[in-house]
This record gives C-alpha cells, sequence and structure tokens, in this order.
C-alpha cells in the first residue's frame, strides 16, 4: 500500500475510477441478472406467462418432492468428486514424473497442454468417438484384451456414460493441475529433500512428508477450483449425451438449461439454481476465505 | 519472444477492427422491410432435401426479385427452442416449419395466425386434402398449413431382408421378432430393428406403435392418464427383450438408424416417407436405392388385427415474431403458395419421398407404388397422443426417458411405467 | 534444477515410474493421435470393428467434406470475433480496477472486491436466465456484439483477483518515484504499471479467451442464426445431429476447429504459464 500521506483525495477519486468500469460491467452482466434468477425462484413464470407470478415457496416445494432432482443432486455429486479427485491425482503424478530429468521433457510438458487448449466440444466429439458403441477405438481394445465379449455402448449405459464423461473431463483438466504442481515443485527445496534422504527417506517418504506439505496449499486450492468448475460443467455433458441415457448425466448445469429453455419453465429453472449456487458456496468458502485474507493482508 | 513486440498501438487496432466486426456482423442487418420475409426450418439442412429446398428457395428469390428471403437452418432437435428463443427475443419469423406435434404447443405460446383468416378457409379447403389438414386444427381453428403429409410406420430394408432369408415383411409381432433373430444371426453386429433411444421426443413418438398395436395408450379419451396398463407393460417389455436380446441396439437417434440402414445394419425401423430420401443420399447409389426402400405395416399382435400407424406431417405456421405480419399476397403468403403448388410438390416428393399435401399432387400422383403403399398403410394413422397437450414436449420427454430406462435396463418395464405415470400425474397434462 | 523426488534406482521402482508415464502420456495423446488417424482414413476404414492403429491409405476427403459441408469457416471467425472481443474487454476492465484496488485507498474496496472476486461461484446457468432477457431488452440477442459482452460474466471475478495479485506485489517505490517526478497517475499506469504488468495481462487475456473460446451454454442460447454461431454450437449442431454417423468428417472438423487455439497457445504458453501460476497460487 502506497504511504497516505503521499496521496490526496484527488488521487484516491482517480483509484476509485479506474474500478468503475468494472464495477458497472459487474452491475449490469452478473450482480442483477444474478439477484433477479434468486428472485424468480419464488415466482411462477411459464411459457404461457406474461409475468411471473409471486408463489412463494411453491416451487422449491414441488422440487424436494421430485425424485428426479433428487437424483440430479447425487448425479452431480458424482460427476463432481470422480472428476475432481481422478484429476488431482493424474495431474500430480504426472507432474512428479516430469519434474524428474529426462530427455525432451520440455516438449512434452508443452505438448501435454493440449487437451486444455482443445475447444471443448471437440473434446466432447473426441471422447465419443473413442466410446462408440460399434466403431470406437475403447471396445476394439477391450474386445481385442478378452476382457469382454460384446462391445459395450457406453453412450446408452448409465455408468458407461457417467465413465465417458468423467473421463472426457479429467483428460481435459490434468494438465492444467500438471501445470500447477510443477510450479509448486519449482520452489521445492533442495536442502529437505537431502537431508531427508540422508535421513534414510525412500522416494515415499520424501514425497509424503516434503513434497506434500510444500505443495499442499496448490493443491488444496486446485481441487477446489477444480470441483467449482466442475460443478458449473455444462458443454462436454450435454454435447456427449445431453444428460442422459435417461437422466443418468443430467447434472444442475443441464437441468437447468432444459428447465430454462425447452420446457420455459423459468420459475423451477432458478429455484434450482438456488440450490445449486448453495451448494457451490460451501465448496467455495474456504478458498474465499483465502482470498479475502489475502485482499486485506496485503 | 513475440508478444512482448505487442505495442498499445497493435492493440488498438485489434480492438478497432473487432469492433468493426461487431458492427458488420450483427444478426439483424438483413431481412427487415415490409418486403422481405425470414423462415426456419429443418429440412433444409438435412442431407435428403437440402438440394432440393435450395433449388425451391432460389426460385422464389428469382421470382420474387423485391423480396429479401432469409432462410435460417436449424437441426430438428433445436428447432422448438430455437423458434421459441427468437419469439422471446422478438426476431423476426415470418413462416416456420412445424412437427404436427409441436403445434399446440406453439399455439399456447402465442404468435401463431389463423391461416384460414388470412388465406380464406374457401383456398385452404380446397387446396389440401382434408387427412392433411386434420393436423392443422387446434380447438376448431387452423394454425397453420400443411406442407408435408404421411404416417409413420416401418421402413424395411429389402435387401437385408433377402440375404437374412426374410421373404416378406412379418405380420404378426411373433413372425416380427423371429425374422429379427434371423437378420440377427446373419448380420451379428447389425441392429435389426432401429428404435430410436436417444432422444425422448423420439423415444415416446416410436414407441406408440408398440404401446397402441398392444391395445395400450397413455392417456384415455378424455385426457386421464391411463399409463400403467397391463397391455403398456406388455408392449414395453417386449421392447425391453428386444434390446436384451440385442435386436435392438441402444443409443441411437433417428440420424443413426437412417445411416445404419443405408448401411444394411438395420432392416426395420420407425420413419415417415421421407426414409427414401435418407437411403438415396446415405448409400451413395442414388435412386438406384429405391428398390430396397419398402414401406412396411406396423405388425399385429394377431392375425387379423389392424395395424397400427402414426399421422405425421410438416407444417408451415404463418407466426407474427419480432412484428412481422403475414397476408396472403405478401413475401411470406406468396412463398407458403409457391411450396403448396401442385408441380412443386410432386417435384418434392420425386426428389425426396415427402408426400404431397395439396389435392392436386395427390391426385396426379395416384399411379405411384412407394405413395399408394404408404397411403394404404396411412389409412388407419391416428395422431400422436400428445398433439392436443400445451406442454407436450414436456410431457415426452417424461414418457421417452420412462420408456428408454426400461429399453437400457435400468428399470423393469413395471416400475418404468409406475414411474412415468407419478411424473405424469405431477406435470399435469394441459390442454391448449 | 529441481531436487530429485522420485530417485530410487531399484527396478521395480523405474519400470513402475515408467508404467506410470507411459499411461499418463497414452491417457493425454492417443485421443489427438486417434483424432488425426480418423481424420485420415477413408470411411470403410473408420466403420469397423478392429480399426487400423496405423492409416494405410491416408486419404483428405474427411477435411474436405469438412469445409465444404459446413460453415466451420464462418463459425471460427465468430469465435475469434467473440472470443477475442470479450478477452480484450475482460482483460481491460480487469487491469484498471486490480489496480486501482491494488494502489489506491478509497471507503468501500474490500467489501466491493470481495463481493466481485466471491462472483465466481455464481452459475453461469443461472445468470444466464435473466441476462437473457436484459440483452433482449438491450437489442444484444443474436448478435456477436451480445454474446461478447456476455462472455465479460466468466472471467471477470477470476481476472481481477489474479492481476489484483500482481499489482499488489508490484514495488510501491516505482510508482512513489515517478509521482516525485511529477508524473501524473494516468501517466503512471500508462508508461509504468501497464508495460511491467504485460505478462500478467497477457495470461489473463488467455485465460479469458479460452472461456469465451469453450462456451456453449451462452453461445446456444443468446445466438440462433446458423451465420452468427460460434465453434461449440456449430460443430455441436452440424456434427452431433446430422452428420452424427460421419465421424471421419466430424474428426477432420474437430482438427481444424481446434487449430487457431493452439497457434495461439504455442506462441503464447510461456507467458501464460507463467503469469498464471505465479498470480493465482503463491507457493
Amino acid at each position: 500500500m502506497l504511504k497516505t500521506r503521499t496521496l490526496d483525495a484527488a488521487q484516491h477519486r482517480f483509484g476509485f475510477a479506474l474500478t468503475v468500469p468494472a464495477l458497472i460491467a459487474f452491475l449490469l452482466l452478473i450482480f442483477v441478472p444474478f439477484a433477479r434468477s434468486l428472485w424468480l425462484a419464488f415466482n411462477e413464470y411459464l411459457l404461457t406467462s406474461a409475468e411471473p407470478r409471486f408463489v412463494g415457496l411453491a416451487n422449491f416445494v414441488r422440487l424436494f418432492a421430485d425424485p428426479g432432482f433428487r437424483e440430479s443432486w447425487r448425479v452431480t455429486g458424482i460427476f463432481v468428486i470422480c472428476t475432481t479427485s481422478i484429476t488431482t491425482l493424474f495431474g500430480t503424478t504426472y507432474a512428479l514424473l516430469l519434474n524428474e530429468p529426462m530427455r525432451g521433457r520440455t516438449i512434452i510438458r508443452a505438448a501435454s497442454l493440449l487437451p486444455w487448449v482443445l475447444p471443448s466440444t471437440v473434446t466432447a466429439l473426441l471422447w465419443s468417438w473413442l466410446y462408440n458403441g460399434q466403431y470406437g477405438v475403447v471396445n476394439a481394445v477391450l474386445l481385442w484384451t478378452g476382457l469382454i465379449h460384446q462391445p459395450i455402448f457406453f453412450l446408452s449405459d448409465s455408468v458407461g456414460a457417467m465413465i465417458a464423461v468423467i473421463s472426457a473431463k479429467a483428460w481435459l483438466s490434468t494438465p492444467v493441475v500438471m501445470l500447477f504442481v510443477l510450479a509448486a515443485l519449482q520452489s521445492l527445496p533442495q536442502e529437505q529433500v537431502e537431508a531427508a534422504r540422508i535421513d534414510g527417506a525412500n522416494d515415499f517418504h520424501v514425497i509424503r512428508y516434503v513434497v506434500l506439505p510444500h505443495i499442499r496449499k496448490t493443491l488444496g486450492v486446485m481441487i477446489i477450483l477444480q470441483a467449482m468448475g466442475n460443478l458449473q460443467m455444462f458443454d462436454i455433458i450435454y454435447a456427449m449425451t445431453s444428460g442422459g441415457p435417461v437422466r443418468a448425466t443430467t447434472v444442475f448445469s443441464i437441468e437447468v438449461y432444459r428447465r430454462a429453455f425447452e420446457n420455459w419453465d423459468l420459475g423451477m429453472a432458478s429455484a434450482i439454481g438456488v440450490i445449486w449456487f448453495l451448494t457451490i458456496a460451501v465448496i467455495a468458502i474456504p478458498y474465499l476465505r483465502s482470498m479475502f485474507t489475502e485482499t486485506h493482508g496485503s | 519472444m513475440i508478444t512482448t513486440r505487442l505495442s498499445r498501438r497493435d492493440l488498438l487496432t485489434l480492438g478497432a477492427a473487432a469492433g468493426a466486426a461487431h458492427l458488420g456482423a450483427s444478426g439483424k442487418v438483413f431481412a427487415t422491410g415490409q418486403d422481405d420475409m425470414v423462415y426456419v426450418g429443418w429440412s433444409h439442412t438435412e442431407a435428403g432435401s437440402k438440394a432440393y429446398l435450395e433449388q425451391v428457395f432460389d426460385r422464389f428469390r428469382a421470382e420474387n426479385k423485391a423480396s429479401k428471403l432469409e432462410t435460417i437452418g436449424v437441426p430438428f432437435a433445436q428447432v422448438q427452442t430455437t423458434l421459441l428463443l427468437r419469439k422471446r427475443s422478438n426476431q423476426r419469423t415470418d413462416v416456420a416449419q412445424l412437427q404436427e406435434r409441436w403445434l399446440s404447443s406453439f399455439v399456447a405460446a402465442g404468435g401463431m395466425s389463423d391461416v384460414d383468416e388470412i388465406f380464406g378457409s374457401q383456398f385452404v379447403d380446397k387446396t389440401y386434402h382434408p387427412t392433411a389438414l386434420a393436423m392443422t386444427k387446434i380447438n376448431g381453428k387452423r394454425y397453420a398449413l400443411p406442407w408435408v403429409a404421411g404416417s409413420t410406420g416401418l421402413v424395411g430394408n429389402a435387401k437385408v431382408m433377402e440375404e437374412a432369408g426374410v421373404k416378406e415383411a412379418p405380420r404378426t409381432i411373433d413372425a416380427f421378432v423371429d425374422a429379427l433373430r434371423k437378420v440377427k444371426k446373419a448380420k451379428p453386429s447389425s441392429s435389426p430393428m432401429g428404435f430410436s433411444t436417444k432422444n425422448p421426443g423420439l423415444t415416446q413418438f416410436e414407441s406408440q406403435l408398440f404401446f397402441w398395436t398392444f391395445g395400450g395408450s397413455f392417456f384415455d379419451a378424455s385426457g386421464g392418464i391411463v399409463v400403467d396398463s397391463e397391455p403398456n407393460k406388455q408392449a414395453l417389455t417386449l421392447l425391453a427383450d428386444l434390446v436384451k436380446d440385442g435386436l435392438i441396439l441402444p443409443g441411437n437417434d433417428r440420424f443413426d438408424l437412417r445411416r445404419l440402414f443405408a448401411q444394411e445394419q438395420v432392416a426395420f425401423y420407425p420413419d415417415p416417407p421421407l426414409a427414401r430420401a435418407f437411403a438415396r443420399a446415405q448409400s451413395g447409389q442414388g435412386t438406384a436405392y429405391d428398390k430396397n426402400v419398402l414401406p412396411v405395416a406396423m405388425p399385429v399382435l394377431k392375425a387379423g388385427n389392424e395395424a397400427v400407424s402414426l399421422q405425421w406431417g410438416h407444417l408451415l405456421g404463418m407466426l407474427d415474431y419480432g412484428g412481422a405480419m403475414a397476408a396472403a399476397d405478401g413475401p411470406s403468403g406468396r412463398f407458403v403458395k409457391m411450396l403448396s403448388k401442385p408441380e412443386v410438390q410432386i417435384e418434392y416428393y420425386k426428389a425426396t419421398g415427402a408426400f404431397p399435401s395439396a389435392l392436386a399432387a395427390i391426385e396426379a400422383l395416384r399411379d405411384d407404388a412407394y405413395l399408394t403403399g404408404w397411403l394404404e398403410l396411412s389409412r388407419t394413422a391416428r395422431p400422436d397422443e400428445l398433439v392436443s397437450f400445451a406442454n407436450a414436449t414436456e410431457l415426452s420427454t417424461v414418457i421417452g426417458e420412462e420408456v428408454a430406462a426400461a429399453m437400457l435396463g435400468q428399470k423393469t418395464p413395471q416400475d418404468a411405467l409406475t414411474s412415468m405415470s407419478d411424473r405424469l400425474k405431477a406435470i399435469g397434462p394441459r390442454k391448449s | 534444477m529441481n531436487p530429485l523426488v522420485l530417485a530410487s534406482r531399484r527396478p521395480v521402482a523405474v519400470i513402475a515410474r515408467a508404467l506410470a508415464l507411459l499411461f499418463l502420456v497414452s491417457f493425454l495423446f492417443f485421443p489427438v493421435y486417434w483424432m488425426m488417424v480418423t481424420a485420415l482414413k477413408p470411411n470403410q476404414q473408420i466403420f469397423v470393428q478392429f480399426p487400423e492403429f496405423i492409416p494405410t491409405h491416408p486419404v483428405l476427403d474427411n477435411f474436405k467434406r469438412a469445409i465444404s459441408q459446413s460453415n466451420l469457416p464462418t463459425y471460427l471467425v465468430n469465435s475469434m470475433i467473440t472470443a477475442g472481443g470479450s478477452s480484450l474487454l475482460t482483460t481491460t476492465l480487469a487491469a484498471l480496477a486490480a489496480y486501482g484496488f491494488a494502489k489506491y485507498r478509497f471507503s468501500g474496496r474490500f467489501a466491493t472486491m470481495n463481493i466481485m472476486i466471491g462472483a465466481q461461484m455464481f452459475p453461469f446457468a443461472v445468470i444466464l436466465i435473466s441476462l437473457y432477457p436484459m440483452m433482449q431488452s438491450a437489442g444484444l440477442l443474436d448478435t456477436l456484439t451480445g454474446l461478447t459482452i456476455a462472455y465479460v460474466v466468466f472471467a471477470l471475478p477470476p481476472a481481477i483477483y489474479i492481476l489484483f495479485s500482481f499489482y499488489s506485489r508490484l514495488p510501491n517505490e516505482l510508482i512513489e518515484a515517478a509521482r516525485i517526478d511529477g508524473a501524473s497517475e494516468i501517466a503512471i499506469l500508462r508508461r509504468i504499471v501497464l508495460p511491467l504488468s504485460k505478462p500478467a495481462l497477457i495470461s489473463v487475456a488467455v485465460y479469458s479467451f479460452t472461456w469465451a473460446w469453450n462456451d456453449l451454454l451462452y453461445s446456444l442460447t443468446l445466438v440462433t442464426s446458423d451465420n452468427l454461431r460460434t465453434i461449440g454450437p456449430g460443430l455441436l449442431l452440424t456434427f452431433f445431429g446430422e452428420m452424427q454417423q460421419d465421424w471421419g468428417g466430424a474428426m477432420a472438423a474437430a482438427i481444424l476447429a481446434s487449430l487457431p487455439a493452439v497457434i495461439i497457445f504455442a506462441f503464447l504458453q510461456r507467458f501464460f504459464v507463467a503469469g498464471l501460476t505465479s498470480g493465482a497460487v503463491k507457493s
């Protein structure tokens, strides 16, 4: 922070003025629409209604009576937990492996970011093809190795479709986790690793007692960011399964999209949005708290 | 370090370029004048009918130099959402291609003109075939003109049948299942019966062929929900068994089935007469493939029963979205009339297999075997059970999802019907 | 040079590491390889149960079809315009605001900023429900301008946070020295702060670009005209719809659709990686 006495009121006004454009954009594009959607959750607003009609908690009552909604809660949970843990595990392992000196390491590191750069519809298209029931390479390999005798129609099987969307999203995000963990490993103190080795530590001990504590904060932030991102996931799932087969991959975002823009039940869609927001908020609080501490502490 | 050389001036240039591109790329620069019109549909994006319809649009443009025709192509599955988004966003839309079973939703949403008022009921009655016109009325008012008429029954692939030793189209359900088994034996990778399990709307639509064959239905005459019945259970059990035995491969949409049909991986699947156009396009053999595309009656439960079939058609709705004004002699009126001309409909039929709706065109095609074959099967066609409901889309999704759940083995047929019944009651069917 | 973490020379450990690396490398690269192989195969070699892993007769037909049978070039241009425009807009707004928050004192700045950063947890689809009618009344529906503006929703909150972290660590002495020399606040921002923050700005620009570039939800809803569609819905509606079973064409289109972002990223990745990892995560 600049010393206050060197700044006069005009300069503070300049500082404030700098934030005004972003503030206006924030209010118009994010805050007001969000607040309005929260309010819509207490209204009935259908394709045939001219105006929203206040109905209190009726949407929520209907929602909690609907087994389909409880199902989408569960589906969202499975998707977020599986995807986040697989991505974290793969990304961290990959970073540790690529941290070792080897020929072509720089190229591999750079090229590994490719999945993350591809448009997500491309990712969805690609993984639908890999998992294709009749001509997909996954089936070909499984049949070849004798693990299965009949091809599996992944995208029309409730478990198979979930596996398909989880692997597509994990594929897309593993590089990012790798990147951040690799960055965190740059500052791993040489002396601590060597000291541990002198004490007779093997690789697992080094990872467990030196590396993990060192990258703990990075991992924590990555996990929360991943979880928040996965809770918002729409494009890959919509493109691969549209939430099917039979709602087996209908996560909150798909549910809200369908209710809002296919069935035109905006009140119900918003009510789901409220519950969805609360779920994200619970996960986001520790992350935001660390951000807020930083904004105050600097 | 390429980027460090990016100066502020470069960024400004970039910004200006992006700004200019925005101005030039607004969706509203086109088709806003009185003499212009916007048409939204899906057939002109599809392989079977694209070439012919583009040609018709060009002809319209040539004959109506003063009007600008903007055609917007949307994939079938996105048409309803797109049209309703356009309505909500006040985007001009004059004429829309509609599936007959969507009509009540659109009427409920508002913005559909009464075509009798625009064209005069005398003209409408005189021009179109009564069966085709039957699809256009909601609560006694005519909200659309029929464009393509017909019915959905089964389409059979003569070549696949022959190779499997199936001599003639099976008449009963038992014979039908036998035929499917023969096909599966001859072609283990095939899906002898094609069925759309991926798209709930089509799953619901196609499943009616089976429910009706067993004497079941979703609703009774007064609109009550009668899903949970013995005939329905038998029908759904059959569908689930066909999947279990590999006679229906799951996970397909109508598009997949059409391609699989042309690749000779499907012996029978539900489709309207347009099927022939897709077989031509996707077999790569053009009209030479016509001999393999057979209209097949839906098999019956007991010999002597009447084969069921589904009323089906494409309609043309006259809309007032975004201030569009329909008039019989305005551009939208002329456009619709052009598509209704007997000679255009006959050409369209020859190019794609789309059945005409105009009386004169049907009359002129009396000698065509494919057409007469279909017409014979269409005699018993019934409308989709959902046509009269304002929230048909929502209901159709629920029915389709539960049917697919049973077919994919996620639920027993009984559980699926129970849950379908509960969910339909929770939504509440609304007549428009 | 990083310290060696995996140092064991025991054969078991060496083999385990090699296998793990092989698995992860295949997981990340095989799908891309398969996309290219499929795109180069003629149809009769694509639709087989046991496909060839190396195409024996590579052909370019799929690429020709992907270009001629779809509006791919239009979709790509639209995506570049909207993603590029929104990236420029987001970065500009975020940079000004983050600098203001980090280097000036005015009342309510922490509260304001915390709310803005906290907006990262607002579900995009929920914002969209109400953004939609607002865009409609502003006449911005079905325009690339509207879509560009809407994309600010995705990246503005994290962009402010990343740049705030960056500016907080910019030494105050630099600014003070300029101020003593009599430089105006605007001159300080233009001549000192912005040039110094180039890597951070680039990383934020790339970050917001990828958000918009990947979007499906907003573009599917806010744009309905085919000539205005971006790459996400363009690919979805063309190759998951009518051409569903044309996997060769779809893979060729996927490759073409990926090229622009891959090229941009190849040039900018060094800044991006450095900027993002240092900005978002302090380790």
